[in-house]
């Protein structure tokens, strides 16, 4: 059966993927479903008669279409239906059960990974960007075309602190969950 | 040894596969079943644990059995393997041994 779809716009910050899982469950309980994530456009399936239950992995370092596979197939066996990519973010569901919150991690140690992953490549775009944004500095600068405030400038300076933050946000969370302290 | 303590998820998946070569979703089933349930193991836990064991040489892909579900992928302990868990079985008798003396000391 074709079902009506409905698209959304949807921004999140690479560390928020806790609350885009629960607003694509909530959404599920409206009676949209997830089926296509964009950047800033997703995209949804009408069918109130189901409810689904949703969780984002982050897997940046599985290559080659193989081992892909070898990896949703893994996860279906437990349950989990993939659903859809957006960079090697994953998005997988389940139908909702009352009282159930499943999860796929279910330690400190790789809730921990997950984090470091997601980290890891907040760092390295980070400091790439920082390195980009101090040689245009220091370029225009030199031609004195720093125009102050210069939007382009500034646009690039916010996205390097959001990164920034980013990462120190999870570093955070990294760090209390070796504490052995949930967050 | 950096690896000890192993956490739950890394034991349990040992332990099992002490037995023999097993897919992913086997070794799930019989974690939860020895456990006698409290010990449910995520798929992303899973994953990561058993790619963090190949990595590491305690286990190994093992060659598909003949006639058997093809698509899983089999792992299977090596030697390096057995010597860990045997290393972190000894730490838990002593933890255990200990725990217990000094309970039996209060109770006694």
């Amino acid at each position: 059966m074709q079902h009506a779809t409905v698209k959304k716009f949807s921004w999140w910050l690479a560390w928020q993927h806790e609350r885009e899982e629960r607003w694509l469950g909530d959404l599920s309980r409206q009676g949209l479903h997830l089926t296509r994530s964009l950047p800033f456009v997703s995209t949804f399936a009408l069918d109130p008669s189901v409810r689904f239950v949703y969780r984002l992995d982050y897997q940046p370092d599985i290559s080659g279409q193989k081992r892909f596979q070898e990896y949703l197939d893994m996860y279906a066996d437990a349950g989990w239906e993939y659903q859809c990519s957006l960079n090697a973010w994953h998005y997988f569901r389940r139908p909702w059960q009352p009282g159930v919150e499943p999860e796929l991690y279910t330690d400190r140690a790789s809730l921990a990974q997950l984090y470091t992953r997601i980290q890891r490549v907040l760092g390295v775009v980070g400091l790439a960007n920082l390195v980009i944004f101090v040689a245009n500095l220091s370029n225009f600068h030199r031609m004195g075309e720093l125009r102050i405030p210069d939007p382009f400038m500034a646009v690039h300076l916010v996205l390097v602190c959001l990164l920034g933050y980013g990462f120190l946000r999870l570093q955070n969370r990294v760090r209390a969950l070796n504490r052995g302290m949930d967050q | 040894m950096d690896l000890l303590p192993l956490t739950e998820a890394f034991y349990y998946i040992l332990v099992t596969l002490c037995a023999g070569p097993a897919h992913g979703y086997a070794m799930m089933q019989a974690i939860e079943s020895m456990s006698g349930g409290r010990v449910r193991i995520g798929a992303g836990t899973l994953y990561t644990a058993i790619s963090t064991l190949v990595s590491k040489g305690l286990i190994e892909n093992a060659p598909d059995l003949p006639g058997a579900d093809s698509r899983r992928k089999m792992y299977a302990i090596t030697p390096e393997g057995r010597q860990v868990l045997a290393a972190e079985v000894q730490r838990l008798e002593e933890l255990l041994v200990n725990g217990r003396r000094a309970i039996n000391m209060v109770e006694g």
